[in-house]
């Protein structure tokens, strides 16, 4: 199978999409490594979409259906906890976001709304799961590349939220009154 | 013994045809009597034809002779055909009786009998087993008659002819009737096996269909064909007896067949070199020896056809053979029974194959219009007892009343007239909504021509209280208006289209691609593109490759070598990226190439690749074509074409509408509403100036459109918001103009698939729910109806009980939801078939009892 790419030369200002996104994927760290066979696949299958500022991207208490690269734009990750929005993180382009999502069903226990006019990448776990059935080798090795992604994460957001608590909790780990 | 009354699985075959179309009957006995002498003619004249004209060498008698010979054979050749196809009408006519009278029957046999049949042996004894009778029923009076009357016509001539040999061949006959009937009788033992094996055989396939999930999930192929193989093998071995008895019985026939003309050439030649008899009589005889033989052949044919039949009708009227326990209408007309709804149970027992007790001295009282709630463990027999106040089944001991009348004296008509019923799997009959909902009130109407149906504002009344008015909205607007409707409705609609032009323009734009003239559209293909319009005689998603105006126009704007283009780099793109996915439907969701077409395609690619463009045939090419003109740029996301060919695509699409269609681009020009709305009488000459062509103008009606595309003028993108917040919004002002109920009756039309696949539970459950609620019936019984619910449609649902059906409705409903219990009357507990408590809400919880418990339990 060849991995050259077709791109149309008589009109350079419109790139191809394929290509485009094959770009933006190939920067990722979870698609590091990865061949560019695989990775034109993946190209293939994303869909992009645009969210205007304060329109939602992910829902909580929604089926997660798939994983979101922040192309262009700030969104953030929001959460209820009793009855109040508490801000988890900011995102900045080219973060992903819902990785999870691309290996198990579950329904999204944050919600992520787009704080500018945000541009996005979404890979269903659809895609995800057919294409690396064809290619297994590669399965794993994404796969520990999205722990460990989602391990970074989950270190950024506890200590912005720790970082909130006011030193006398953090002594004795009550909670705030 | 006048059978006309008997059930049907008690009558015998002859009943149908002795009785029925006897006038018929009468008249194909009469033709083939007639046709007799037609048959005994010709052999006069062949006597004649040697004896007078060939001996005397009389020239114009031979020719008189043989004219009459052919006249008369041409005759009874006529007579035959036309009593031929008599028979069979007759024979279908009596089946369509049988038939009818059968299904009546069987329809109306206790649920027992269900549970325990299976539907493949009940499918096959319907149709293809009574088919088999239906060759018997025609003649079943006719061919015996009229056969021995032949028979006997043909032999008498014989004798006239010469007694001495005219009795020695009738002889021969009397040896069959000892071998034949002892043949057929081992012919019966193996056809009556054979009929077994089908049906078992069918049922079989049944049931590897109905459980084919658990078959593919078990990937028991192997298991299933091993067991259907046994079966083939027995059906093999039993026709393959059946085979060798009935040619047996055929191969004796035509051995004593034989052994007649050797004994007349031997007698009769002995007689004829003796003086004793002309060769003429010999000729003649021979004739009327080989006629004899076909009435017979019919007689033999005739009985083992008469075997067959009965012992078919036998086998498929004991399979529905039971008592008919419950009539439908009682013998002598009574006066309409309209019952209060008062329902007493003392000492209600019920018990199944004798020994097993599922309900045990059931005894309450419940007044009409009032509320009863069924609560308890499962296989505490709450189902069973609501099944035995609706009469599906029979109580065992004890009593159950309703207004004083014992439930199972009720005809079922009275049951229909004044029960309703909803279970917890309702069935959904193949049709529309509309005929769902009115099932059980048609139903009423057919037995009761006096009642009315519920009319139409009825109906959506009912369907906003069950909580169906979103889901019938949705499918109105899934749905294409059907061409009858559209020369009322394609106004309000048009309303519609205007009001998300106008004022809801700008919270649509982003999920919905509007038709603009001036601009490409990404969600529409090329040829969309080009034509910016709909033809009605081809699909929306045609390619048009056969459109010749189209077509003449590609190669006039010279756009058709752009397109090839196109479609060869589709091709080309497709075949490399997915080659290794290619068994995958998944994967051509991006491309316009289907998964059935790959291989052709990659086949013509390769070919190309290696002899040049100009190798490839016009097939090739035309196919090509068709990729690049079905090419979505929204959707298909394997290509991207640049910006210079959407320009060239614009333009050639104001060319194509000017030039081709001859329309006015400036009434199509979208932002600029045209002050004057084209009515829909004006439409036409627009449209169908050249066969049926409607353009994407904002005050044109869209014929292969959905309801919905048609009012949002445009492709949807975002299916999810307008599924939600924008579909509310729009509804919202469509209710305020007064749209709604006409979206609704168009979602009334909505054919629900086979068996209401295309409903979900919880459609379903509503469906039937309104379905039995628009009967307005005095009792209405719920088993578990409204568990496959959401909560919020059960609460629903449980308040429209409580508010409409109070005092007016004696309800007994099987809950599971314990907090639905406050809004009953009476609660009764039942645990193993017995009742543990009963009595109303708040006194029970004060007794701190069984209810408490399991109140507190959750």
């Amino acid at each position: 199978m060849s991995s050259s790419m077709k791109t149309d030369n008589t009109d350079t200002s419109q790139q191809c999409k394929i290509s485009c996104d094959f770009q933006i994927l190939r920067q990722s760290p979870i698609f590091s490594g990865v061949d560019n066979d695989v990775l034109k696949l993946f190209a293939y299958l994303t869909q992009r979409k645009k969210f205007g500022p304060g329109e939602p991207i992910i829902t909580n208490g929604k089926e997660a259906e798939g994983a979101y690269y922040l192309i262009t734009g700030t969104a953030e990750i929001q959460t209820t906890h009793r009855n109040r929005e508490v801000v988890l993180q900011q995102l900045k382009p080219h973060a992903f976001c819902g990785e999870l999502a691309l290996l198990a069903r579950f329904k999204w226990f944050f919600s992520a709304y787009a704080v500018e006019e945000c541009e996005v990448l979404m890979i269903s776990r659809e895609s995800f799961q057919k294409i690396l059935e064809q290619f297994p080798e590669k399965k794993d090795q994404i796969i520990e590349q999205i722990v460990q992604l989602r391990v970074q994460r989950l270190k950024e957001q506890t200590s912005f939220l720790l970082d909130k608590l006011p030193d006398s909790c953090l002594a004795d780990g009550s909670s705030a009154t | 013994m006048d059978w006309r009354n008997t059930v049907i699985t008690k009558k015998p075959l002859f009943y149908w045809v002795l009785n029925k179309y006897r006038g018929l009957q009468l008249f194909l006995l009469l033709l083939i009597v007639v046709s007799l002498f037609f048959k005994v003619f010709p052999l006069e004249m062949q006597r004649k034809i040697i004896n007078v004209a060939i001996n005397l060498k009389k020239l114009d008698l031979l020719y008189l002779y043989c004219g009459l010979y052919m006249g008369a054979v041409l005759i009874a050749g006529l007579m035959k055909y036309y009593t031929n196809v008599l028979q069979a009408v007759i024979g279908e006519k009596m089946l369509i009786e049988m038939r009818k009278e059968l299904y009546n029957h069987v329809l109306k046999l206790p649920l027992q009998f269900f549970h325990r049949t299976q539907t493949g042996i009940i499918i096959s004894a319907m149709t293809s087993e009574l088919n088999a009778i239906w060759a018997f029923l025609g003649g079943a009076l006719a061919i015996p008659i009229t056969s021995v009357l032949t028979f006997v016509t043909f032999v008498g001539f014989m004798i006239y002819l010469n007694p001495l040999l005219g009795c020695l061949t009738v002889l021969i006959y009397p040896f069959e009737f000892i071998v034949i009937p002892l043949l057929q009788k081992k012919y019966n033992i193996h056809n009556r096996r054979r009929v077994q094996t089908i049906r078992s055989m069918a049922n079989l396939v049944n049931e590897s269909v109905s459980g084919i999930h658990e078959v593919q999930s078990n990937s028991s192929f192997q298991l299933e064909q091993s067991k259907l193989d046994g079966f083939i093998h027995k059906l093999y071995n039993t026709m393959r007896r059946l085979f060798i008895f009935k040619y047996a019985i055929k191969f004796s026939n035509n051995f004593f067949q034989s052994l007649g003309p050797f004994l007349l050439f031997l007698l009769g030649g002995y007689l004829a070199i003796h003086g004793q008899f002309t060769i003429g009589a010999l000729v003649a005889f021979l004739s009327a020896y080989e006629k004899v033989y076909d009435p017979w052949k019919e007689i033999i044919e005739y009985y083992q056809l008469y075997q067959d039949a009965k012992i078919r009708y036998k086998q498929i009227m004991e399979t529905f053979d039971l008592d008919d326990e419950l009539l439908l209408e009682q013998p002598q007309k009574k006066e309409r029974l309209m019952l209060q709804g008062n329902i007493e149970a003392n000492d209600l027992s019920f018990d199944i194959d004798d020994n097993i007790r599922l309900l045990e001295e059931i005894s309450f009282k419940l007044d009409a219009g009032k509320h009863l709630a069924l609560i308890g463990f499962s296989g505490s027999g709450k189902s069973t007892l609501s099944n035995l106040i609706s009469q599906l089944l029979s109580y065992s001991s004890g009593s159950l009343s309703i207004d004083g009348y014992d439930v199972n004296s009720l005809s079922k008509l009275d049951v229909a007239r004044n029960i309703s019923t909803v279970s917890q799997h309702p069935f959904i009959f193949t049709g529309t909504v509309n005929d769902n909902l009115l099932y059980s009130c048609e139903a009423l109407r057919f037995a009761d021509s006096t009642t009315e149906l519920p009319s139409r504002e009825t109906v959506l009344a009912m369907i906003k209280e069950v909580g169906l008015e979103a889901d019938l909205i949705r499918w109105g607007f899934r749905s294409i208006v059907p061409l009858e409707k559209t020369h009322y409705l394609a106004d309000k609609i048009l309303s519609m289209r205007r009001i998300v032009q106008e004022t809801l323009r700008n919270e649509f734009k982003g999920a919905v691609e509007f038709y603009d003239a001036e601009s490409f559209l990404e969600y529409s293909t090329i040829s969309q593109n080009i034509v910016f319009g709909e033809y009605t005689d081809s699909p929306s998603d045609d390619a048009l490759l056969s459109h010749t105006r189209f077509r003449a126009f590609l190669r006039e704007f010279e756009l058709e070598t752009a397109l090839l283009e196109l479609g060869r780099n589709i091709a080309e793109t497709t075949v490399d990226l997915l080659f290794e996915m290619r068994e995958d439907e998944f994967f051509f969701q991006g491309s316009p190439m289907e998964l059935d077409e790959f291989d052709y395609y990659a086949e013509i690619v390769r070919k190309y690749k290696i002899s040049g463009i100009n190798s490839l045939g016009k097939e090739n090419s035309e196919q090509l074509l068709r990729l690049g003109l079905l090419y979505t740029p929204g959707i298909h996301k394997i290509y991207t074409i640049p910006n210079s060919l959407r320009t060239t695509i614009v333009a050639a699409r104001h060319r194509f509408l000017q030039d081709i269609e001859k329309i006015d681009l400036q009434q199509c020009k979208n932002g600029t509403i045209p002050q004057q709305v084209i009515t829909f009488d004006q439409i036409k000459p627009v449209a169908t100036k050249d066969s049926g062509f409607t353009p994407f103008c904002l005050s044109q009606y869209l014929y292969s459109h959905s309801l919905l595309d048609n009012i949002l003028f445009g492709t949807v993108i975002k299916r999810d918001a307008i599924r939600n917040e924008l579909g509310d919004l729009a509804l919202r002002h469509f209710s305020e103009h007064g749209f709604l109920n006409e979206i609704l009756e168009i979602g009334l039309d909505f054919h629900v698939g086979s068996k209401g696949d295309n409903l979900s539970g919880g459609q379903k459950q509503k469906v039937a729910l309104a379905r039995s609620l628009l009967k307005h019936t005095p009792i209405l019984i719920l088993d578990e109806a409204t568990a496959s619910l959401d909560n919020t449609s059960q609460s629903k649902i449980q308040k429209y009980i409580e508010t409409n059906l109070r005092e007016t409705t004696t309800v007994v409903a099987v809950v599971h939801r314990l907090d639905m219990l406050p809004g009953y009357d009476h609660i009764i507990v039942m645990k193993a078939g017995k009742i543990v408590e009963s009595g109303a809400y708040d006194t029970l919880l004060e007794k701190k009892g069984v209810l408490h418990e399991l109140i507190n339990e959750n």
